[in-house]
């Protein structure tokens, strides 16, 4: 009998341990740079703009996380959320168990605090959703919260998974939040609690919190990590200290990554940059000769991406003709098989030339005395931009289309005068990408955001371009709470823009995102893009808690 | 004694024109800073605009002048405002942490490289005929002919990328706690690169200004009365020429000491030193005018006070002014 036991024993220390060798490794400290520069103030803060982005995510969570990356919502603080009938109530089931840091239980009091907060203090980043429409919060039960609003608009789901939700019991006595630095030790109900003292002005630690909510396979709760030394660093130097393996996680700009940082340890370096905002070829739309579909259409086929990104080596990259970003391409694939736009520059000038252009002794396209001449606008000095345009001028040129390349202050006049008032032919825009394509097309193609030339319009991202119905597919986008019909809408929405071919789609701003295997693994990547890995906001966290010791 | 009040009353009217133009010039730049942080914040939508206006007080209605009233006050009291790119901290706390790197670093640096500096050129003066002397002058003088940064840069690549001898950043390291011993190694560690850079290249200015200085008072009459006298040459040497050709030196080194409150600017970017230097970059960039106009009105005061006092100083020391003065 004696003998059996011990061998069950040894039986389950051979198993225990061929377990614990494929159970992740835990413990670490991390070391990441912060988006703040040189001398680092303690802020921890969550609704000033200012404070340190360890704040939001690492301390407080929000109801609900949205995954950039994947483009699908999760639950977080709450485990469930759901519309009412009339789609104008927002129920949201807490979380059990949830405890502050401090070890006080997380419950619905300490949501509608927060929610009141956005209500009194209007400068607060909560504040905006008491202005569309919500009108109240109310707990109906012990466990849920109700966001009640006046009308109907499901995206403000996007605005709730910004809401970063404070303890009652702490903040109750704060006279004025938006200002507040007191919170020299927050508590919180994230993964990590600040070390205590660790905070000098340029560095500082947060380790992990042992009362966190979420379990890993290992019974233990997550993040792998003991914690993160957050190291400052300048835009100067960062490119050095990434080289000599001072980071395991960065997100700066660095010039020539390849041969300064990835080759510095190749098999350890790397980096990913996934697509920021769109940067496109606005063409404007209400003046001669964009306001032809035709010619617009022809010069679909005009530019190669690549080779401009690859001139402009700042990392940018290349977009297809989709106009939204990779995670949500499958909204715009139908559209894109359909238009079949490619890299064709002869057909451009077929396309000219069918639509009664004919090549002047200056090589360039003419039509009734009027040349394909134009300035192509650029902000001053922003010269990976204006790198790129010398290319996109050069391409032009091979299609017999002039693009006088001419730098202009921003924002003014670039933005307050040329933008705002429609005041060019051709200019490098911007189209906010935002949390997905609703966003997106809202922000160019919504009639509401239009205006006609020399009147000012609602935002600077547009070519003023709008389409009644691409309106009318958002409004009903904004009335549907189920993720498979607005996917439908958006496609329907997406394949009218991309019919219209208002302007060109050239390339994404790079979120840059530099990581070293050295010592951690479990990294996103552009082979495995679980996550956008942005150190703001609550992009980090599918990271950090995935992240772990080699 | 009128001397010193004319001083006084001069010093008085440069800080008040100082403040001035301190209020003023930052206002004429081109741009909104709310509008600046919307866009280093990326897909921020424009409903927040109004929120982040409120939360910075840019929706005041305050006309300019009133403005410009307020600014003066509170300066007077030694409100330097709220810091717009570290809101909601005051901008004096966050000089507070700066300026103490600031002075040791520069403050340091300043002081070594004036002694050395004078010394050497006070050498070079007396044995400009050697070779040493023409090849010491000549060295510094051309390194000096670099930017500060761009020093600092070769440093950086040699020293702390190639050697790995030094670090290439910060002020300390993060694994040592603050106080004690090692801090103090340590912060002397990350020191020497940066105090190296700002050192060796301006030690050319401080040698050529005292060798010229040096080869001047050599030609006067006393010194050949003193050599002809038979006296000890160092004495000559010391006291009858260097002493005196000193005293535009210490107007300069005074000047010079005005400016260290400004922090060398590139050095510290270079080396992500937490100076004032690394401060008023931020907030150029950030268009952090509270910052900047609290940084600038540091320099000026520094300046016109480091000035004020080279004068008492230059008083005290040299004779035909206080005759004068009288």
């Amino acid at each position: 009998m004696k003998k059996v036991g011990v061998v069950v024993l040894l039986l389950l220390l051979v198993l225990s341990s061929l377990f614990g060798a494929e159970a992740i490794k835990r413990g670490g400290m991390l070391r990441v740079t912060p988006m703040k520069q040189g001398v680092l103030i303690q802020n921890f803060n969550p609704f000033s703009p200012n404070s340190l982005e360890v704040a939001v995510g690492c301390f407080y969570e929000t109801l609900v996380f949205y995954n950039q990356g994947t483009g699908k919502f999760h639950p977080w603080l709450a485990t469930a959320y759901e519309w009412s009938n009339d789609l104008k109530e927002l129920t949201f089931t807490l979380r059990d168990g949830v405890v502050w840091n401090d070890g006080t239980p997380f419950t619905i009091q300490d949501v509608l605090f927060t929610m009141e907060l956005g209500k009194k203090f209007p400068g607060l980043n909560i504040a905006p959703i008491w202005k569309q429409g919500l009108v109240d919060v109310v707990a109906r039960t012990s466990n849920s919260v109700t966001f009640v609003f006046d009308r109907v608009n499901t995206t403000l789901i996007y605005r709730v998974a910004d809401i970063f939700i404070v303890p009652r019991h702490i903040w109750k006595d704060v006279e004025d939040p938006l200002t507040w630095t007191g919170n020299l030790q927050p508590v919180g109900t994230g993964p990590f609690v600040y070390e205590a003292g660790s905070f000098t002005e340029q560095s500082f630690k947060v380790i992990k919190n042992p009362r966190y909510w979420q379990i890993a396979p290992d019974g233990k709760p997550l993040p792998y990590i003991d914690g993160i030394v957050y190291i400052s660093t300048t835009n100067e130097q960062v490119g050095l200290r990434l080289a000599r393996g001072e980071y395991d996680w960065a997100g700066y700009f660095v010039a020539n990554i390849d041969e300064v940082y990835v080759q510095a340890d190749p098999e350890h370096h790397k980096y990913w940059l996934p697509e920021g905002n769109l940067v496109y070829l606005n063409l404007n739309n209400l003046r001669e000769p964009f306001n032809n579909y035709n010619v617009r259409y022809a010069l679909n086929f005009a530019l190669d991406n690549k080779e401009i990104t690859r001139i402009m080596a700042s990392g940018a990259v290349p977009s297809s003709p989709g106009w939204v970003k990779t995670p949500f391409l499958y909204l715009a694939k139908e559209a894109l098989d359909k238009a079949g736009i490619e890299y064709d520059p002869d057909y451009t000038k077929e396309l000219l030339e069918k639509e009664g252009y004919r090549l002047n002794a200056k090589g360039i396209y003419e039509k009734a005395g009027k040349a394909l001449s134009f300035n192509l606008y650029v902000p001053t000095g922003w010269t990976d931009w204006i790198m790129g345009c010398e290319e996109i001028a050069r391409q032009l040129k091979e299609v017999g289309i002039e693009a006088i390349v001419t730098q202009a202050a921003w924002p003014s006049p670039y933005v307050d005068d040329y933008l705002y008032y429609g005041n060019y032919e051709m200019c490098l825009g911007i189209s906010v990408t935002g949390a997905g394509p609703y966003f997106q097309l809202e922000y160019i193609a919504h009639p509401r955001a239009w205006a006609p030339l020399g009147e000012r319009s609602a935002n600077y991202y547009g070519m003023r371009y709008k389409s009644e119905e691409i309106g009318r597919l958002l409004d009903s986008y904004t009335q549907e709470p189920l993720e498979s019909k607005r996917d439908e809408i958006m496609k329907k929405a997406l394949s009218l823009f991309l019919k219209d071919s208002p302007s060109v789609p050239l390339f994404f701003n790079p979120t840059w995102y530099e990581y070293n295997t050295k010592l951690f693994v479990g990294w996103p990547s552009e082979e495995d893009p679980y996550c956008f890995p942005s150190p703001n906001g609550m992009h980090k966290l599918p990271l950090l808690l995935k992240v772990h010791l080699r | 004694m009128k001397y010193f009040f004319r001083k006084i009353g001069l010093l008085l009217f440069a800080l008040f024109v100082a403040m001035t133009l301190n209020f003023f010039i930052p206002r004429m730049m081109p741009g909104d800073p709310a509008r600046e942080l919307i866009d280093r914040m990326q897909g921020i939508p424009p409903e927040a605009m109004e929120s982040i206006r409120i939360a910075f007080g840019l929706d005041t209605k305050d006309t300019l002048i009133v403005q410009y009233g307020k600014y003066l006050l509170n300066v007077l009291k030694g409100e330097l405002g709220i810091s717009l790119s570290r809101f909601p901290t005051p901008v004096r706390d966050v000089l507070k942490i700066a300026i103490p790197w600031t002075l040791g670093l520069m403050g340091f640096a300043t002081i070594l490289s004036f002694f050395i500096g004078t010394i050497l050129g006070i050498g070079a003066a007396w044995s400009r005929n050697k070779r040493w002397a023409t090849l010491t002058v000549g060295t510094f003088i051309f390194i000096r002919s670099f930017p500060y940064f761009w020093l600092g840069l070769l440093f950086i690549y040699f020293f702390g990328f190639r050697l790995q001898v030094f670090p290439i950043g910060n002020a300390y390291s993060f694994y040592v706690q603050k106080g004690g011993w090692d801090y103090f190694l340590s912060v002397l560690y990350h020191g020497f690169l940066p105090a190296l850079t700002i050192t060796v290249s301006s030690l050319g200015g401080w040698i050529l200004t005292m060798r010229n200085n040096m080869i001047n008072v050599l030609a006067e009459d006393y010194i050949t009365v003193a050599l002809a006298k038979g006296l000890p040459l160092r004495r000559i040497k010391n006291l009858y020429a260097a002493k005196n050709a000193m005293l535009p030196s210490i107007t300069s080194f005074a000047m010079s000491l005005g400016f260290v409150v400004g922090g060398g600017l590139l050095t510290e970017m270079v080396f992500a030193y937490p100076g004032v230097g690394l401060m008023l970059w931020q907030a150029v960039q950030a268009k952090d005018y509270a910052m900047m106009q609290a940084i600038f009105l540091f320099i000026s005061v520094a300046v016109l006070i480091a000035n004020f006092l080279a004068d008492l100083a230059i008083l005290l020391l040299d004779p035909r002014v206080r005759d004068s003065g009288r």
